[in-house]
Order: structure tokens, then C-alpha cells, then sequence
């Protein structure tokens, strides 16, 4: 009887028992509490002992570059954020930027998060990225550390100088950098984090690229693993010495070089450094007017550019209503009015004369009356391309041509596509750098360093346009300032809606805020004739010549000040 | 706010100085008699998540609701039969389409942890009938056993079991309709045109509709050149209909007890005119309990649930056309099967519902629960261990009949021929590809297995009570198709004493783990303690004779919280992002791969911790005709996980960190009367709460405005500018602050600089301050029963009150570009004297901003369900003993008070971009034999 009830109880404590082991064996505690790697996640230690992927830490650099020199969210060009031009589209954020909107918290091109991290990762790829095996022959694999080391040194000094062009400024009338960052930060360590002057910041891109230079290949071309053409887009030696010459350019402009004391010794810097890029590149100082084409990404002119490709994007956003395009940039009168006449006779000059426009005038703005793909373009009022008519429609009576494709279709069915890229440094840019610095160095248009003198260069630079350029020789006599001028207008004129005019009249310290941007409103007459009147289209407003240090981090960070004006 | 937060403080203050007042009126006579000598506040028991407990010896506030309680209201979804019955309950439901499970439900404007039978389940496709009661913990020793899962709070359900006893039967039948209200009205196209040119000429643009326009679409003649379509009417009837009807079986022995139950919920059929878009559900449930040896019982609880769901095609594109395009785009229809488009609107949902093919899905979950029951008393006096293994897997399918079909529509494009006629030319958009078949297009499965093992002791010492709970919880859930598991690991202890069951305290000790923290601060310790005090029974209250039962208590404690939806944050998670190209035009190319960090670990990363203490009491009064119970709580939400305020300049695009600190507290509770005048019964409640909030700390910068931060207000503040009405001429542009959200003209709204000694504009930012909250700040239940004989009714009105919606968004109150025009932007327009700016037919950045103009009160009061009944006791009294045979009427939404125009602002896009809200009407039968 005891022993029934013993064993009545043993078997009650063996299901217990039996019960226990079982949950304890499913559930096997520690295990299902610690989690599984997820899908397309990997881990520190995975990344840094693979190639594919380590290498992918740096080429993600690549991407920051925009696809084409409509830098703006949504492929609008900065130029519609100067004199240059208007956005069609009266509701969008890209216009208010230059209306007067732009603040430290609402900045359309803000990229200063974006791109340290990136240059975390490149960092990151230079701490950690170098000790792997790339390529199995040890000969190859060493050339190909050494390209990898270039790039990463290059995309370094290309992040430093387009946070410093963004962001860098003045704060109380000291022109500052942006923080350097060549280490792999750790989390909140804010105190590290300060603002270098602007020079110190130009000296450490100018360090990049002097190591980058001697990891880099010269060009890429045939069949090689390492430097073969198929990495064409990649950084190369031309690229970092035309960085450093441009880094120097900017250095040397009067927003950012007030010292008067280093002025002379940083223009002298800025042309030997272009000097030392051109012949880099093209092994002596003679710029023979090259075609540029815009469509060619392994064109002569380019020096370096991002990767090309083939779409409807830009027409699509560009082309006038009546060609299935929403019309986007408007170039405005003041920019029609920035290109010579035919001669090379600028507005103004009493040779001037209206009939007969600089030849590169109707190859990158569409006028109205101007034939475009065997249809005219009507932009006076009522005319199909007008702003009564379509919401699409110009706003300043003119329609942008450079860059876009000019046999394309959109309508029925999309066709005759061409190739779109990003020249980030040309050829013609660079010549006008050293234009522009021999002139200031010298402070006469004809002082020569190397035998070569600001007119020699600015001479060729006009040739591409002029077939006779009738005041070349006027204005080589005119004087350093005069010359200055003529050099900025061309450049304008030369290299508009490339993303470069809104960061050339912050570096020369330009009137940006309150500048009134005009356009022509066209009326047509019983004759056929038009009527052009020139208006106000709206004023570009910008309480600092800077950009803004965004919201977060000019607040949180203690010695990283605001640019003046935010 | 603080005016309405005094107000109720006086109140309340009164209403205390009222009762204390009524103390020493004479006794009167309870209305019903307890069953025993004891009084108790309930007799119903509490379900914590481990074990059932009796009501006077918890030290937390709890809401036990039965199935009695939820069966009045007519709804496939059993959260809408929680409305208005806990206090502090909030339950919204957004969208009202067959089977649609949009149903919002907080308590104390937190998720609580949804348990059914012992594990976090989905109660969706849970019947009402299936339920035996609904515990509604609120205090943390209540819950504390559940650990972090159930850190806010748990919704307890238990499903029925049998009974020793003689067996039961119940039947109920209910049919009915439900019927779509606050349906918004829109411009036929003849308005629409005028109104279109009206902003065409706000833009300086001529106008787009001709006169002759205009007179055809008055005329309505030629319906394809000048459509007036209303695609709602084309696809939408305004009712659908509704079926619950269910058996269940009851009863047992000593030694065996069972449960049955079969279920059919249907509702959806004769709704959509096209497409058939019903639901219907059918549950299945049984449990038995079997005492395996004397001190040995086992119980399983198996279920299955099946959805058949028919759908209609391209439902989120037919509600984008529904809440946008306006009735002139196109003809629905130009001849049989050739359905017209407009390419700026290439969407014709009749079209598509006409054309495709149907959408069956069908989901199948089981649910299986079994447990095992030790009595230990042999080993110790008051042992009992018990083990439970939960198995849950649901399986979801999806087949689509004509599966990959295209089709062509028809854009009509009218031009004049020479001798002055018309030709209609129809221009095909789209090509016909025909169909290859049924298809099944999605499949979803995923399982979830949970156990759990407890050992209780319960014993009685002379005036001395002791028991103790441990507890030991396990759970992995698992879905198809990725890594992604979510798993939890849980050990309580629960040791509750009392003293003469009039002194009550309990301590418990939750051991929890999230996998979501580094294996280094994984598992936390967090104790929770409340007391309790049975007044009632001193002596010295005997004399009291207005106070039947009283008791106060508190209780105080801590748990930890993961609350964010991210993921292992302690990892640093590198992820593969869009190859980089490189290469020659023509010639050679190569993409390289690229990485980068999506996360940067902090494995630092610990536990919030919430700190939970409330106080309150219940009581009966009057002879138990006054029950009550009335809590205060504050809440502490303490190192919440939250992105990290971290420069830029580190370059860590993700990081996260014990950041932001929230303070939740209000007053909650229920109040109810009770009383019976000869034949008459009659009983009024109220379930309440004030809910408020503040942070304490915020992961954001050092603002320069007070008016910036969040820290200080709120949690879950709308932040917005500050209209201060129309510009209403060039001067007062001028004359104004400049405002920089977009280009300002006459007819746009004006903001208010909030900063006018430091700048002279209105900017993004630091002009922005809080303008709303839509967590309302107060909520209210009132269930009212009057039983006269053997009929009764029983009403139950809710109310939502403090609560604010921001419409700059919202199709009826805020139209531009092409949208259609509601009655409202038509009655509000500003070239017509009205409220809202100007119309435009692009867009309006400076108007389409988050601003007081936008923000309505979207309090309301509503008539949510309501009963009438007439007790078929006395008739089924001659065949069966069972009580509680009825037939009865019922309906929900039946009245809405509210300024929110008229639109329903429980449902704000009902009816434009959401299936409409819909009154519910039915009949049925309840038996009992």
C-alpha cells in the first residue's frame, strides 16, 4: 500500500520530470535568445574579410557623385538658384531654396551627412580594407592595393573639397574649412570635432591628392585587371592634380583668401598648380580649342566625370511642353544677354550687334522662333510653349538646350536617347582656372609664368566660339580688372548649367542676396514680328553667401561655428 | 488644458466632500443579496497571464469583462466590442470593409499585450462566444509575471471550458445590414469645371472649360465628350450584410469537462456592385479537461480559424481614383467591355473589376494549447505545478483567377472635321494580354511555440495567507521567408501575503530577456510591490452604513521596455547597396558592388526602464447600488531607445541609444448605479480616463526657442505654424513678415513669426510649435440598462474628447492641382468669400504646411451600440431550466455628435480613400437549453 503510493508519486515526479527535459531540450535557453544573422545583413568581421565587400565600402563613395550636372534632388540644375535661371515649377522646394527658404534646417542640396559618411567608409576602407587579398597573383594584387589606396586617397580629398565648397565660409569675416576627418570616428565623439580654418582644410585635400597621385594610373585603357579600360571613370593622376588645382583656385578667390599678406603667394600656388595638372595630362600648355561634347563621356575635354547612361530623364524634364517635356529650367535674360555677339562684341559695347549671336547662344538655350527637331518654339503669349497655355510652360521665354538629346522623342514612343554624364572636371574648366589665376597673380592679363600669359589662354578658349573674335585684342589691352571681368563672363557663358556658376559667385564674393533675375515676355504681331519686354521674374534672396552648417550640428557642436549670415 | 485639469480637481474634490456626507445616512437594503457573507467589489475572477486570481486580493487596478458583456455588439472583430468598457480604453476603427481589421486599441493611449489562453495572440478571428472573460490589467503586479512583452499593460483573454454540471447548449442566430453613413459629397463635373476655372484664373492662367464646356456637362448629353461620372456609386453599394450564428456545447463531469464550439461570421455579400468583396469566417474550437489521476489533470484547447476572403483587384489604385480624381477625367464606360481612361489618369477601377479576375484568399491558423496540472500536495501542503505547451501556425494563400492579364482602355479624343461635325476617335492606352490562368500570388506562414512551467503554493497559517508563483516562460516565432525570429524568455516570481483577508501585499520579481540587446545586458531583473487594504472589514467602519465595501490600494514598480520597432541595435549591420559603374562609352565596363553600414551596434544599449506606480480604490455604496473604482497612475518611461542626437560629422548613418524619457499619468476608472424600482431595472455607468503625458527628455538639440522643443509637452505632439488667417491684399504681404515656406500671393495663408525680435519672416522650424495632439485626452464609456419585465434596453455611448487631426492632407477639406472638389472646398473657397486659401491647380507649398488652420477637433460623441431584448425565459421555461434565451435587436454608430464637418472622425477617410463607416442593424436569437 506504502510502496503503491511511492510509486504513485515516483511516476508523478518522472512526468514532471519528462516534462521538464522536454521544454528545456525545445526551448534550449541561451540559443533562440541570440540572433541570427538577417538576410543581406552582414556583420564587421564579414565585411573586412571578404573582398567583394570590403572593396564595396570604398567604390560606395562613387556614388555620391550625381549622375548628371543637374545636381538638384530631382535632376533640377543649381542654376536655377542664380542669375542664370528660373524653375518652371512654382511649387517646387529646389525654386524656394533661392527665394529665401534656405535655412540651416531647409537646405534642397545638403550633403553634409551623406558625404561624411561616405568619407567614413573611405576611412574605414583605408583603416581596414588594405590588408585583404584582392586578386590572386601577389604582382596584381599588389598594383591593385595600390589603385585601391589611390582611389581611396582621391575620393578623400574629393569629399573634403565638396563639403569645404558646400559648407565652407565665413564666420565673422574669417574664412573657415569644414572638419577633417581622416579616421574612423566612434560613436559620439562629438569633443573630437572642430572647425579647421579653410587654408588647413585646403592643405589636407592638397596632401590627398598629392599621395593619391602616386598610387593613381595614368589612364585606363586596354585590357589590364587593374587599370584596364573598363574602370574608365575611376579616379587618375590628371584627376588628382586638376582636384588639387581647382581646391587651389578656390583657396585663392577673394571669399576665402582675405590675408592680403598670402594672397600673391596662393594665386602663384593655384597657377602652378594648374600649370602642373595641364601638363599632366596633356603634356604641354596649349588648349587647341577642343570640340566639347556633352554626349561623348570619353571625349577629349573631360578629365574626369561620373559614370555615364543612357535616358529620357533630362528631356523629359527639360524639353518645352510642345515636345512632351515639362520644361523645367528656364535660362534667363540676364543669361542670353552674358553671351556676345558673333563677333565676340560683348552687350554694351557699341560694335555690338543683336542680329548676329554668338553661334554657342542657340546651342544651349532654345529661343522663341527657334527651330527645334523641324518645329518652331513658341514662347510669346498664347503660343503653345507659353506659360498661359501650359503649366509647363517658360517662364522667362526661353527653354534650356545644352545637355539634352537633340534628336529626341517623347511622344508616341520614347526615342533617340543619348548618352548623359557628369563632366565633373573638364579640360576648358581647368584652362579657365589658370586663366583666371595668371591674371590675378600677375595682375596683368598679359604677365607670364612658363611663357604663358591669361590672353594666350583665354585666346584659344574663345576660338571654340569665334570664328573671327573681333575684341579679343580690345580687351587684352584693357587692363587686370577689365580682363577679370571678361574672364567671368566667359566662364558664365562658357560652362553655364555645368554646376558651376553658383559656387564661382560665392568664391569671387558676388551679390547674391537680393539679385532680381529677369526674363522677356514676347508678344507676337499681326506682322509675324515679336515684341520682347524685359521683366522681373523673381529675386533670389540668401541670407548668407554660405550655405547654412545644417540644423543638428551647428548647434550640437560645440567648436564647429555657423557660417556668417545663418 | 490647465483650466480643464483644475475643473476636474474641484470636482472631484467635491464629489469626495458629497459622499463623505452620505456616510451617515441609514443603511439601506443591498440590492441583491451576496451569495456569501463576504463582499466583494466582483466575483468574477482575474486571468493574469499564469493563474486566476480572486479580485479583493489583487493591488492593482483590473477590468474583468465577461462574454455577456461583448455579445451585444454586433462586429466580426472583438476589439469594437471593447469600447467605451475599460477605463482609459481607446478603440478607433479606421475602415470599414468586409472582414477589415483596422481597429486601433489603447489603453491608457499604450499598447497592452493581447494574451489568449496563456500566450501574445492575434484575437481578430476570436468569436465573442468563444470568450469567457476579458482581464484588463492595468497595474504592473498584475502583469509583472508577463515580463517586457506585456510592459504597458495586458488584455487577458480566456476561452470558455466546460463545467461539472448538467450539459448546456448554446445557440445564436443574428442577420443583418450594415449601412455606410457619413459619405462625403462631391462637385458633379459642371461645378467642378467652374470651380477648376475659378483657380485657374487664382494662377493667372486662362481658363481651361469653355462656356459650351460647362452647358455640356450641365446638359449631360454627351456623356462621353462632357462625363459627370461618380465612380463611388458605380462600384459601391451602401450596405452589405451580416451573419453571426454559432453553436456551442458545454458540460461534464467531476473528472471530464468539455467545451465545443462552431462558428460562422460572415459579412461583405451585395456590397461592391462588380466584384464580390465579402468575408466569412468559420471557428472552431474544443476543450476538454480530464483529471488523468487524482492529482493529475490535463486540458487541451484546440482551435482553427478559416478566412475566406473574396477581393477586389488593385484595391489601393481604386481608392487613390476614389479620394482624387474628379467626375469630368473620363467616361467610365463608352460601350460594353471598352472602358475609357484619360492618360493624366490612367486608373479605371470599374474596369478593372469588370475585367480581371477574382482574388480568393483564404488563411487557416490553429491554435492548440495543452496543459498539464500537478497537485503537489503530497509533497508540500498548497503545491501545484503546472506545465502548459502552446503551438500556433497560420498559413495564408492567395489565388488570383486570370492571373496576368492586361488590358487596353479607350481614351475618346474628339476633333472637328472640315464640314463642321465631330469625330470621336478612341485612342487605346494599354494593350490586351490575355490571361493565362489562376495563379496563386501570395502565400505567407509563419508558427509561434511558447511553454511554459509554473509552480504555485497556496496555503492558509491560521490569519496568515501566503502564495507564490514561479513562473517560467518561453516563446519562438518564426515566419517563412526570413531570419527574423522573435523570441522570448521570461521567469517571475509572484509571492503575494494577506492578514486576516483584510491586509494584502505582494512582491514580484520578473527575470526577462529581449534578444534584441547584446547578450551582456539581455536579461534584466525588475521587482514590482502593492498593498492592499480591505477598509470595509475594520470595525470601526461597521458603523458606516452607506459603505458596503471599501478597499485602497497601491502599488509600485518597475519593468523594463524595448520600445522601438528596430532590431538588434547592439549590431553593426553592413548591407550591399547599388553597384558602382564604371567603363567607356562602346567600349568596356564593370559594376562594382558597394557596402555600406546600415547600422553602427551599441552594444551599450540596455533596457528602458518604466517606473509604474498607481493608486486607487474600489468601493460599494448604497446598499451596492453605487459601485465604483477610481485610479490614479504615473508612469515613467526612462531611457527609451532612441536614435542618438550624434554629429553628422561621425558620419554613422544609424545609432541608437537610451535617449528620450516620457512621463504618462491621469485618472481613470468606473463609476455605476444601480437600483430596482418594482419591475423596473435600471443601471447607468461610466468608464473613464484622463490621459495625459509630458517628456522629460527628447533626443534633440539645444533649440533656441522654447516653443522647439518636445521636451516639456505632450507625447506625440503635432508641431506645425500658426495661422493667423488669409492675405487678403499686396499691402499686408508686404507688410508681413516675409514667409519662407513657398511663393506667397493674395488668397494664401498667414502665419505668425513667433520670433519677432530675432528675425522678421516665418520659416521652418523655429516657427513651428505644437498645435495638437490626436491622442484624446479623455474617454468615456456609458453603458446604460433598463429592464422593465422581460424586455430590456441597453444603450452604450462613447465619448472621445481633447483629441485634434491634421487635414492638410485630407481630399474633402484640402484640395489643389487636379484633385476633385469636395462640398466643403467648394463652400470654404476663397474667391467666394470662404475660409480656406485660394485654390490653385498646382500646389501651394506655403498652404500645404502642418498649421493650426489645418488641425480640427475631431472630438465626438457617439451612440455606439445599442439593445433591445425580450427575455424568452418564461417561454422556454417549459422545456429547459437554462436562463438567458432572448431574442433581441441591435445596432452600433447609430448617432454621432462631433464639429468634425461631416465626416466621421473616427474614421476621417471613410468613404474617400477608406471603406466608409458603416451603422449596423440586426436581429437575432439567443438559446439556452
Amino acid at each position: 500500500m506504502i510502496k503503491a503510493k511511492i510509486l504513485k508519486r515516483m511516476n508523478t515526479i518522472k512526468i514532471i520530470l519528462f516534462f521538464t527535459m522536454m521544454v528545456t531540450v525545445l526551448s534550449s535557453c541561451e540559443d533562440i535568445m541570440e540572433p541570427k544573422p538577417l538576410d543581406g545583413a552582414y556583420t564587421d568581421d564579414f565585411v573586412w574579410s571578404n573582398p567583394t565587400y570590403a572593396r564595396g565600402v570604398l567604390y560606395s563613395s562613387y556614388l555620391s557623385i550625381p549622375y548628371s550636372s543637374a545636381i538638384m534632388p530631382g535632376s533640377d540644375f543649381l542654376a536655377i538658384a542664380t542669375d542664370d535661371a528660373v524653375s518652371n515649377n512654382l511649387s517646387s522646394a529646389n525654386r524656394n531654396f533661392s527665394l529665401g527658404q534656405l535655412s540651416s534646417s531647409f537646405n534642397v542640396i545638403n550633403c553634409w551627412g551623406a558625404d561624411y559618411e561616405l568619407l567614413r567608409n573611405v576611412n574605414d576602407f583605408l583603416e581596414n580594407g588594405l590588408e585583404l587579398r584582392y586578386m590572386e597573383d601577389p604582382e596584381v594584387n599588389a598594383r591593385m592595393l595600390d589603385l585601391y589606396k589611390g582611389e581611396a586617397l582621391f575620393m578623400r580629398a574629393y569629399l573634403h573639397f565638396k563639403l569645404l565648397k558646400y559648407y565652407g565660409g565665413q564666420v565673422d569675416g574669417i574664412p573657415m574649412g569644414i572638419p577633417i576627418v581622416t579616421e574612423v570616428l566612434e560613436a559620439e565623439s562629438e569633443d573630437k570635432i572642430i572647425r579647421p580654418s579653410y587654408m588647413e582644410t585646403v592643405r589636407q585635400i592638397y596632401s590627398d591628392c598629392d599621395s593619391a597621385y602616386k598610387y593613381l594610373p595614368k589612364v585606363y585603357s586596354g585590357n589590364d585587371q587593374v587599370d584596364g579600360e573598363k574602370h574608365e571613370g575611376g579616379a587618375t593622376k590628371g584627376a588628382a592634380k586638376t582636384l588639387k588645382a581647382i581646391a587651389a583656385l578656390f583657396a585663392s578667390s577673394p571669399a576665402y583668401s582675405v590675408d592680403e599678406a598670402l594672397k600673391s603667394k596662393k594665386w602663384e600656388d593655384a597657377v602652378n598648380y594648374a600649370m602642373e595638372a595641364i601638363l599632366e595630362i596633356d603634356g604641354v600648355v596649349s588648349y587647341n580649342a577642343i570640340k566639347r561634347n556633352f554626349s561623348a563621356p570619353g571625349g577629349e575635354d573631360v578629365i574626369w566625370r561620373g559614370r555615364f547612361f543612357s535616358d529620357y530623364n533630362l528631356e523629359t524634364k527639360n524639353f518645352p511642353p510642345s515636345y512632351y517635356g515639362q520644361g523645367s529650367t528656364n535660362p534667363t535674360k540676364d543669361l542670353v544677354d552674358a553671351f556676345p555677339d558673333y563677333f565676340g562684341y560683348p552687350k554694351g559695347h557699341e560694335r555690338y550687334n543683336e542680329r548676329f549671336k554668338d553661334p554657342r547662344l542657340g546651342e544651349y538655350i532654345l529661343l522663341n522662333d527657334a527651330t527645334f527637331n523641324g518645329v518652331k518654339i513658341e514662347t510669346f503669349e498664347g503660343g503653345k510653349d507659353s506659360r498661359e497655355v501650359s503649366q509647363y510652360g517658360t517662364r522667362s521665354g526661353y527653354y534650356l538646350k545644352k545637355f539634352l538629346a537633340k534628336g529626341a522623342e517623347l511622344h508616341p514612343e520614347k526615342k533617340g536617347a543619348q548618352n548623359t554624364f557628369n563632366p565633373i572636371f573638364s579640360k576648358t574648366e581647368l584652362y579657365f582656372a589658370l586663366a583666371e589665376a595668371l591674371n590675378e597673380f600677375h595682375q596683368d592679363p598679359n604677365g607670364k609664368t612658363d611663357g604663358v600669359s591669361s590672353v594666350d589662354i583665354m585666346k584659344k578658349l574663345r576660338k571654340r566660339a569665334f570664328v573671327i573674335d573681333m575684341y579679343m585684342g580690345e580687351i587684352a589691352s584693357a587692363g587686370y580688372n577689365e580682363f577679370r571681368k571678361f574672364i567671368k563672363n566667359e566662364r558664365r557663358v562658357e560652362l553655364c548649367f555645368e554646376d558651376k556658376r553658383f559656387w564661382d559667385l560665392r568664391r569671387w564674393d558676388e551679390q547674391v542676396n537680393n539679385v532680381d533675375v529677369h526674363g522677356v515676355r514676347i508678344t507676337k504681331e499681326s506682322d509675324g514680328s515679336f515684341i520682347e519686354e524685359e521683366f522681373v521674374i523673381e529675386t533670389r534672396k540668401f541670407n548668407g553667401a554660405s550655405l547654412p552648417i545644417p540644423y543638428k550640428d551647428a548647434l550640437l557642436l560645440e567648436n564647429v561655428e555657423q557660417n556668417d549670415g545663418w | 488644458m490647465l483650466i480643464s485639469i483644475k475643473y476636474i480637481f474641484k470636482k472631484a474634490i467635491l464629489t469626495m466632500v458629497f459622499m463623505w456626507a452620505l456616510i451617515n445616512i441609514k443603511a439601506q437594503e443591498p440590492i441583491s443579496q451576496p451569495d456569501s457573507m463576504e463582499v466583494s467589489y466582483s466575483s468574477k475572477a482575474i486571468s493574469t497571464p499564469f493563474f486566476t486570481t480572486d479580485f479583493n486580493k489583487v493591488t492593482a487596478p483590473v477590468t474583468v469583462l465577461s462574454s455577456e458583456d461583448l455579445e451585444h455588439y454586433p462586429t466580426s472583430d472583438v476589439r469594437e466590442a471593447l469600447n467605451g468598457l475599460i477605463p482609459s480604453g481607446s478603440v478607433m476603427k479606421n475602415g470599414y470593409g468586409p472582414g477589415e481589421s483596422n481597429v486601433q486599441l489603447q489603453v491608457r493611449d499604450m499598447d497592452y499585450a493581447i494574451i489568449v489562453d496563456g500566450m501574445e495572440r492575434s484575437v481578430v478571428e476570436l468569436d465573442i462566444q468563444e470568450i469567457e472573460s476579458v482581464s484588463v490589467l492595468r497595474g504592473l503586479t498584475a502583469h509583472a509575471l508577463y515580463g517586457s512583452s506585456a510592459k504597458n499593460g495586458a488584455i487577458v483573454f480566456t476561452t470558455k471550458r466546460g463545467f461539472a454540471g448538467e450539459d448546456e447548449i448554446d445557440v445564436n442566430i443574428e442577420y443583418g445590414i450594415k449601412m455606410a453613413t457619413h459619405l462625403p459629397e462631391w462637385l458633379p463635373s459642371d461645378e467642378y469645371a467652374q470651380l477648376y476655372n475659378q483657380a485657374r484664373l487664382n494662377d493667372g492662367m486662362t481658363p481651361r472649360y469653355s462656356p459650351e464646356d460647362i452647358a455640356g456637362y450641365q446638359s449631360g448629353e454627351n456623356g462621353l465628350k462632357y462625363p459627370n461620372e461618380d465612380l463611388y456609386s458605380e462600384l459601391f453599394n451602401n450596405s452589405m450584410n451580416f451573419t453571426r450564428a454559432n453553436i456551442a456545447f458545454k458540460g461534464g463531469s467531476e473528472k471530464t469537462q468539455y467545451f465545443a464550439y462552431l462558428g460562422y461570421t460572415g459579412e461583405g455579400r451585395d456590397y461592391m456592385k462588380i466584384k464580390e468583396n465579402s468575408y466569412d469566417r468559420l471557428n472552431i474550437r474544443g476543450r476538454v479537461d480530464v483529471a488523468l489521476a487524482s492529482n493529475i489533470k490535463l486540458n487541451m484547447n484546440v482551435a482553427t480559424v478559416m478566412g475566406m476572403r473574396n477581393v477586389i483587384p488593385g484595391q489601393s489604385q481604386m481608392w487613390n481614383a476614389l479620394a482624387s480624381y474628379a467626375p469630368n477625367v473620363y467616361p467610365i464606360s463608352i460601350a460594353k467591355d471598352t472602358f475609357g481612361i484619360n492618360q493624366a489618369f490612367p486608373y479605371n477601377p470599374v474596369a478593372d473589376q469588370t475585367l480581371k479576375g477574382d482574388i480568393d484568399e483564404l488563411s487557416r491558423t490553429v491554435q492548440a494549447n495543452f496543459g498539464l496540472d500537478f497537485d503537489l500536495n503530497k509533497i508540500t501542503k498548497g503545491l501545484n505545478f503546472g506545465i502548459k505547451g502552446m503551438f500556433d501556425i497560420y498559413d495564408f494563400q492567395q489565388k488570383t483567377a486570370k492571373a496576368g492579364l492586361s488590358y487596353a482602355l479607350y481614351e475618346p479624343v474628339f476633333t472637328i472635321q472640315e464640314d463642321g461635325s465631330e469625330l470621336m476617335t478612341l485612342t487605346p492606352v494599354g494593350v490586351d494580354v490575355p490571361a493565362i490562368g489562376a495563379s496563386i500570388t501570395a502565400t505567407s506562414y509563419h508558427q509561434q511555440v511558447a511553454a511554459n512551467m509554473n509552480l504555485n503554493y497556496l496555503r492558509k497559517f491560521g490569519d496568515h495567507e501566503i502564495s507564490s508563483n514561479l513562473v517560467y516562460f518561453v516563446q519562438q516565432k518564426k515566419m517563412r521567408g526570413t531570419a527574423l525570429e522573435d523570441n522570448k524568455q521570461n521567469f517571475g516570481l509572484a509571492t503575494a501575503y494577506s492578514f486576516k483577508g483584510k491586509y494584502f501585499a505582494d512582491l514580484s520579481l520578473s527575470y526577462t530577456g529581449d534578444m534584441n540587446l547584446s547578450s551582456d545586458n539581455r536579461y534584466k531583473m525588475f521587482p514590482s510591490l502593492g498593498i492592499g487594504w480591505i477598509l470595509s472589514k475594520e470595525n470601526f467602519m461597521k458603523s458606516v452604513n452607506a459603505i458596503d465595501f471599501m478597499k485602497l490600494r497601491a502599488s509600485y514598480g518597475t519593468m523594463g521596455t524595448y520600445d522601438t520597432h528596430e532590431s538588434f541595435l547592439f549590431r553593426t549591420e553592413w548591407y550591399r547597396g547599388i553597384p558602382a559603374f564604371f567603363g567607356s562609352a562602346g567600349g568596356k565596363s564593370e559594376n562594382i558592388s558597394t557596402t555600406y553600414m546600415n547600422q553602427y551596434g551599441n552594444v551599450g544599449l540596455s533596457w528602458g526602464t518604466i517606473r509604474q506606480f498607481d493608486i486607487g480604490t474600489e468601493a460599494l455604496l448604497f446598499g451596492s447600488r453605487l459601485r465604483l473604482q477610481l485610479d490614479y497612475y504615473n508612469i515613467i518611461k526612462d531611457g527609451i531607445i532612441t536614435t542618438a542626437v550624434m554629429s553628422d560629422v561621425i558620419g554613422i548613418k544609424k545609432y541608437y541609444d537610451n535617449i528620450n524619457k516620457n512621463k504618462y499619468w491621469g485618472v481613470d476608472g468606473s463609476v455605476s448605479w444601480s437600483d430596482k424600482l418594482k419591475s423596473f431595472n435600471y443601471s447607468i455607468g461610466v468608464n473613464f480616463g484622463f490621459n495625459t503625458s509630458e517628456v522629460l527628455a527628447f533626443n534633440e538639440v539645444n533649440n533656441p526657442y522654447p516653443w522647439m522643443n518636445r521636451t516639456g509637452e505632450r507625447v506625440g505632439e503635432i508641431y506645425g505654424f500658426e495661422a493667423i488667417g488669409i492675405f487678403n491684399d499686396a499691402n499686408e504681404i508686404i507688410n508681413s513678415p516675409t514667409q519662407y515656406l513657398g511663393e506667397v500671393q493674395v488668397g494664401n495663408l498667414r502665419y505668425k513669426n513667433l520670433n519677432p525680435e530675432d528675425d522678421d519672416k516665418v520659416e521652418a522650424r523655429t516657427d513651428e510649435k505644437a498645435i495638437g495632439n490626436s491622442t484624446p485626452l479623455f474617454k468615456l464609456g456609458v453603458p446604460v440598462s433598463l429592464k422593465y419585465k422581460n424586455v430590456e434596453l441597453y444603450v452604450l455611448g462613447v465619448g472621445y474628447f481633447g483629441r485634434d487631426l491634421n487635414v492638410v492632407s485630407h481630399p474633402y477639406f484640402h484640395a489643389d492641382g487636379e484633385q476633385k472638389y469636395s462640398t466643403y472646398v467648394k463652400g470654404n473657397a476663397w474667391s467666394a468669400g470662404g475660409a480656406n486659401p485660394k485654390l490653385t491647380t498646382s500646389a501651394s507649398p506655403n498652404d500645404n504646411v502642418t498649421s493650426s488652420y489645418w488641425m480640427r477637433d475631431a472630438g465626438f460623441f457617439k451612440i455606439k451600440n445599442v439593445e433591445l431584448s425580450y427575455d424568452l425565459s418564461s417561454i422556454t421555461s417549459n422545456w429547459t431550466r437554462k436562463m438567458g434565451s432572448k431574442v433581441f435587436v441591435r445596432g452600433t454608430n447609430l448617432y454621432t455628435s462631433t464639429s468634425f464637418d461631416t465626416l466621421d472622425p473616427e474614421n476621417p477617410y471613410g468613404g474617400i480613400s477608406t471603406y466608409a463607416s458603416m451603422s449596423t442593424f440586426t436581429g437575432g436569437l439567443k438559446v439556452t437549453f
